[in-house]
């Protein structure tokens, strides 16, 4: 998903695994999914399912995932997902993180991670945070400066370089130089900035909102048309929301919950209350338009999708709606984009003063 | 006097017992919307997310049906169904349901919410709310909540000792002012239950031999407002009959077959999926059936995963037929009718 791999593999490798990173989701992940998947089922589970194929063809013998059993689909993607690649005839191992125990979890690199697993785990834990932080900063500065960039593409560029720079590090020490040397390769990007570019809050389901080949690489897209891209989600939130550790992200969740609770009273396990606290959000600062991204059929997102109309009316600001599945084309996707963006430029253009 | 309206779709066929009764004890008028037909879905599918699930379109085309014609309407939000396991939840559509109404729809009718969530209270506090929002006497409430928990009960029983002849329609006492247990049509069964007796009160036309023998028996698993409601599931139950078979359902299994089945599958957390994995484990393992049919729709999110792990999880040694039919808004009478057909001669064959 996105650049989870950075942090996720950093975190394996630290522990001794050999970690197979299977290659950006194409349409032949997408494909393959589709083609063992159940049919409804929402896209996620059918990126998902194709990626871990490519991974078995790889030459992985472990699949992880998270699971529980949540109101949304998600909890149930290990367990179905696993099942259909043994049916399938694949054999593997299977670490349920949430089914299994974290002591399982935890015992499963006793081999691998060396004489002192605590310690090699506290270690594995501190490189985590610390790529999946810088990780979090790289992107977000990226995205400030996109609008701005001379050259079309060189933000992106240079980026993509950074990354890999990051994902060599092999220490704390190596994680910080890493960090400094990708900082400075954006910074480096040249701009002008003459103009007052739009701005858009990305809100919707997780996976799509993340992963650039499912939507398109939206964000690049935007930035590259000359606007500045809020997404209300990122893959470090989701990544440490949970542990708590980052009053920031905590405050940020509650406040978002507050918004929604009028709106949705209860929790229904998906990422509700950052698409329309995310709206709402959007609203009071001001932003230009929200553009809503959700897989089909995905049940939290077309009860938010249900509810956003009367979200956009009471707070005043645009909500592009767009659904994703296998069959989306990205000519279309970004006709709708294009057309969506035309619309806030003449809303500004006639905003007095 | 005051007048509840009740969509004919979702809960109703769970709960309608015990809201009519509670209401009526009340001192109430209650008002069903039309049984579904091509206009109340037109509705509600112009009011709609086009992905969502059909029988929500459904909901909001009969709630729109009693837009004009009650003070009150009667939208539940169901968190936690009562049970024995009460523990899970429902389908995130149906926990969220009164929010999409409340905000998404033009509703003049002020909304009554019902809302269960048997992990705090019962179903006879679910009712209170009710009260108070009518301005109910306490007192008067307690003892119509009495009767109601009462009726919902027998409603329960009834549907599994009577093994509900779909054929009939839907489960309420105002379809026809005959009480339940007589209400089952009787001519197309060959074992009546004890006392009831009498002739089919509607002649359907004739597709095949209407003296055909029944002879077969087919087991139908799939949601209670998709397996009630005829116009939806194009009469899937009917159709069966006139081909030959005799038709039990998953709504109709006692509570003690379903959760002695469900224990060998694990961390469900949809407490109505768990319901029909256990009926299903149920119909393919005890061998009393000779076809399952699944009947599940486009766009159901649990329904997707739920079949996957129906197909994948339960492998009794010998399976009977099965078939899943998935329909939607465009699915068409006559292919309907062709799957039936094609499964009945495969399921007669052995």
């Amino acid at each position: 998903m996105g650049n989870a791999y950075i942090p996720l593999s950093a975190l394996l490798s630290s522990l001794g695994a050999e970690v197979i990173i299977p290659p950006l989701p194409t349409r032949r992940t997408v494909e393959l999914g589709s083609l063992y998947a159940p049919e409804f089922v929402c896209l996620p589970f059918k990126v998902n399912l194709g990626d871990n194929i490519r991974a078995l063809y790889m030459g992985a013998d472990t699949l992880a995932m998270v699971c529980g059993a949540w109101a949304c689909r998600f909890g149930y993607y290990g367990r179905l997902q696993h099942r259909i690649l043994r049916d399938a005839g694949f054999e593997f191992e299977s670490l349920l993180l949430g089914r299994d125990s974290l002591a399982t979890v935890y015992n499963r690199f006793r081999e691998t991670a060396g004489k002192n697993l605590p310690l090699s785990w506290a270690k594995a834990l501190r490189i985590f945070h610390m790529k999946a932080k810088a990780v979090d900063k790289l992107e977000s500065l990226s995205r400030r400066i996109r609008p701005f960039e001379v050259k079309r593409g060189s933000t992106s560029r240079a980026l993509a370089d950074g990354m890999r720079i990051l994902h060599q590090a092999r220490d704390i020490n190596q994680t910080r130089e890493a960090f400094r040397k990708a900082r400075n390769k954006l910074l480096a990007v040249e701009t002008q900035d003459s103009f007052e570019p739009l701005n858009i809050s990305l809100v919707g389901e997780i996976y799509v909102v993340i992963e650039p080949a499912l939507n398109f690489s939206v964000v690049e897209q935007l930035g590259e048309r000359g606007v500045l891209v809020h997404p209300a989600l990122s893959i470090y939130k989701w990544l440490f929301r949970s542990l708590r550790i980052d009053p920031l992200i905590t405050a940020d969740e509650k406040l978002a919950i507050r918004r929604t609770r009028p709106y949705i009273k209860h929790d229904i396990g998906g990422e509700e209350h950052q698409t329309i606290g995310g709206t709402i959000k959007a609203a009071k600062k001001r932003y230009d338009g929200v553009i809503h991204l959700y897989p089909l059929t995905c049940m939290p997102e077309n009860i938010s999708r249900t509810i956003i109309p009367a979200v956009e009316r009471k707070y005043d600001i645009p909500v592009l709606n767009l659904c994703l599945d296998e069959h989306s084309s990205p000519a279309g996707f970004m006709t709708r984009i294009e057309a969506f963006l035309d619309l806030l430029t003449r809303k500004r253009l006639k905003k007095p003063g | 006097m005051t007048r509840v309206g009740i969509p004919r779709a979702l809960s109703y066929y769970r709960y309608f017992p015990l809201w009519e009764s509670f209401l009526e004890e009340c001192g109430i008028d209650v008002v069903c919307s039309n049984p579904t037909n091509p206009n109340i879905l037109d509705m509600g599918i112009s009011q709609s997310v086009d992905d969502i699930c059909l029988p929500v379109k459904c909901y909001f085309g009969h709630l729109l049906d009693l837009n004009d014609k009650v003070d009150f309407i009667l939208v539940e939000r169901i968190l936690t169904p009562e049970g024995n396991l009460d523990t899970g939840f429902t389908c995130p559509k149906l926990m969220a349901l009164l929010d999409m109404v409340k905000h998404s729809l033009d509703v003049k009718p002020r909304i009554l919410e019902f809302c269960l969530d048997s992990k705090k209270h019962s179903l006879a506090k679910a009712l209170g709310k009710i009260a108070k929002s009518l301005g109910i006497s306490k007192r008067r409430a307690l003892q119509a909540m009495r009767v109601a928990v009462e009726r919902q009960k027998t409603y329960r029983l009834e549907l599994r000792q009577t093994n509900w002849n779909l054929a009939a329609g839907c489960p309420s006492r105002e379809y026809d002012q005959k009480p339940l247990t007589q209400k089952t049509p009787v001519a197309s069964q060959k074992n009546n239950p004890p006392g009831i007796k009498g002739e089919h009160p509607v002649k359907f036309p004739a597709r095949r031999n209407p003296e055909q023998k029944k002879d077969l028996d087919i087991a139908v698993v799939g949601h209670e407002y998709l397996l009630f409601d005829k116009f939806l599931n194009h009469d899937i139950c009917g159709k069966l009959e006139r081909l030959g078979a005799r038709v039990q359902t998953s709504a109709a299994l006692p509570e003690e077959i379903i959760e002695r089945e469900i224990q060998q599958y694990k961390d469900i957390s949809w407490v109505y999926e768990r319901d029909l994995i256990g009926a299903a484990s149920y119909f393919l393992s005890s061998g009393t059936v000779d076809g399952v049919i699944f009947l599940i729709c486009f766009a159901c999110g649990p329904d997707s995963i739920t079949m996957e792990i129906i197909n994948r999880e339960i492998n009794p040694k010998k399976r009977p037929p099965v078939m899943t039919l998935v329909i939607d808004e465009h699915t068409g009478d006559a292919g309907i009718l062709t799957r039936l057909e094609a499964f009945i001669d495969m399921a007669r064959r052995g």
